[in-house]
């Protein structure tokens, strides 16, 4: 897919996909867009490469997964805040899934990068464990093994989070 | 089968994902290329280092010990082999900021007055592959790489500053001594030196005060410490050079003044253009305007322009942060950096009306 395109036509075409890709990778708005502009950066500088590859998209989003986690390390040490996507809820609804959705939404803000980016490239771009794995350049084993410790524990998070939701009705 | 997790994580993330903004990759686009270009050319330029170290055999291997005293000398210059990839040109021409005094006698000005640098490093950029000067509220950096230097130096108030986003140091991923006291042209200052990199020399890191409370910061690749002071002591804190690109604006956004200038340079292959890049930052205390220009020869990005700049063409980006220009070689950009409430497209517009080419391109002197 995309394979052979220039620079430009795969940055017009995926580029608002990677920014909402991005917008789950880094719960920051803007810092999606900035992650995203970086990436494209290098990846222009590099694009002649890039663009000879089966999955010219898959190999752009390894690099906004790497340079996510990169920069998480570097925020971690220097105790960088992280806002949400959205400044929180975006509309006031009280049903009750939507209130489960923002709290799920909250959980996985919770999970380290590596396994957030493997529950996200799971359940919202719908990629099965072997793209992920080679999108993460690991065994699709780590991916199993990511997956159920980030859904475990989203699980154990879950269910005094929603148990107390469910009390406040 | 899919669970009742399954279904809500999709959903909101599903949610999360749209509840930004609403999306033009355009602009970003735009911007990736600038951004991208710089790389390309200093990826170039690192290479083609590495490229003409290996051919000319000036690799060292094992340690960097000096054994006699007079091993410390620098290596004499070599032959440039034929064919080589790096093309040099006398990028230590931006002209003289006239009237003005330099960091030597001035500390206190350096970082107040984007549109100049309050120290020149063209000694070192008389034969240079790439040269970069940056001046920004608060401190000034010029850079120079070439087959035999690459050199970044850093003008700040506070030492705080260091390492900056345009830091070898993380370009390079070194890890770096402590630092050691030492003299540096005469003075007291710290150095640290990185492990040895894949050609053979190190990084130095050399931190010294050299006027005022102004502190001054110097990352070089050389050899040996004593070739790396030798390259120190060629900045000259004399002179103030002038942030010039190969064209004037003659209008600025309303109330806005000029917060920071980026000039790059770079030797070409038929030994003609040498502007490559710049950025002038506008702000009016709330809003921001970045123009970037590009040389284009190849008139890469030309799109179609329908709108009317003065005597030029220029187009939008459909969300109304972004405009680019095509005037003979030069492709501006004009981004609008503020979200809320940013410049229009009519003061944009004026601004690029009122671009005037310099007479000769190809030397900065005139500039």
């Amino acid at each position: 897919m995309l394979k052979g395109v220039t620079f430009e036509e795969y940055a017009l075409a995926r580029g608002a996909a990677l920014i909402r890709f991005a917008r789950l990778l880094t719960a920051d708005e803007h810092r999606a867009e900035d992650l995203v502009q970086d990436v494209l950066a290098k990846a222009y500088a590099s694009w002649r490469r890039i663009s000879t590859l089966d999955q010219p998209d898959l190999y752009v989003r390894r690099m906004l997964v790497n340079a996510n986690t990169s920069w998480w390390r570097r925020a971690v040490n220097r105790e960088v805040a992280v806002a949400e996507v959205g400044g929180g809820r975006t509309a006031r609804d009280n049903a009750a899934e939507s209130a489960e959705r923002d709290e799920l939404w909250r959980l996985v803000l919770q999970l380290p990068p590596r396994q957030r980016a493997v529950i996200v490239l799971r359940y919202y771009e719908d990629y099965d464990d072997a793209t992920i794995a080679e999108l993460l350049h690991c065994a699709q084993g780590t991916v199993r093994t990511q997956a159920k410790r980030a859904l475990d524990k989203l699980q154990q998070l879950r269910r005094p989070a929603v148990d107390a939701a469910r009390g406040d009705r | 089968m899919p669970t009742d997790l399954d279904r809500l994580l999709t959903e909101s993330l599903q949610e999360r994902a749209n509840a930004g903004s609403s999306i033009d990759p355009a602009p970003m686009m735009r911007a990736a290329m600038t951004k991208g270009r710089r790389i390309r050319t200093r990826r170039r330029v690192a290479t083609a280092v590495l490229a003409i170290a290996v051919c000319c055999g000036i690799i060292v291997t094992g340690t960097l010990t000096p054994r006699r005293s007079d091993s410390i000398t620098p290596p004499t210059p070599t032959p440039r082999p034929t064919g080589s990839p790096l093309v040099t040109a006398d990028l230590g021409r931006l002209p003289d900021a006239v009237g003005q005094q330099g960091a030597a006698l001035r500390p206190d000005l350096v970082g107040t007055d984007p549109s100049v640098l309050h120290f020149s490093m063209d000694e070192l950029a008389t034969d240079a592959a790439a040269a970069a000067s940056i001046s920004k509220p608060g401190y000034e950096v010029a850079s120079v790489y070439g087959p035999d230097v690459s050199i970044l130096a850093t003008l700040t108030h506070t030492k705080k500053t260091f390492p900056l986003p345009y830091s070898m140091i993380r370009d390079l991923d070194a890890t770096m001594s402590a630092p050691v006291a030492g003299t540096v042209d005469g003075l007291p200052g710290t150095i640290s030196s990185s492990q040895q990199l894949e050609n053979g020399d190190r990084l130095f890191s050399v931190t010294w005060q050299p006027a005022g409370d102004l502190w001054a910061n110097v990352e070089v690749r050389a050899v040996t410490v004593e070739r790396a002071l030798d390259l120190v002591q060629k900045i000259r804190f004399d002179e103030v050079k002038r942030c010039a690109m190969p064209f004037k604006i003659g209008q600025l956004p309303p109330d806005s003044a000029l917060l920071s200038c980026e000039v790059d340079l770079q030797g070409n292959e038929d030994g003609g253009d040498i502007f490559s890049f710049g950025s002038l930052v506008f702000s009016d205390g709330r809003r921001r305007l970045e123009i970037s220009s590009m040389d284009v020869p190849d008139n890469t990005g030309d799109y179609p322009r329908n709108l009317k700049a003065g005597p030029y063409k220029a187009d939008a980006d459909p969300n109304g942060k972004a405009w680019t220009m095509l005037v003979k070689q030069v492709l501006f950009t004009a981004l609008t950096q503020t979200p809320k409430t940013p410049y229009t497209q009519k003061q944009v517009l004026d601004v690029f009306g009122s671009v005037t080419m310099a007479p000769t391109y190809n030397d900065p002197s005139t500039w």
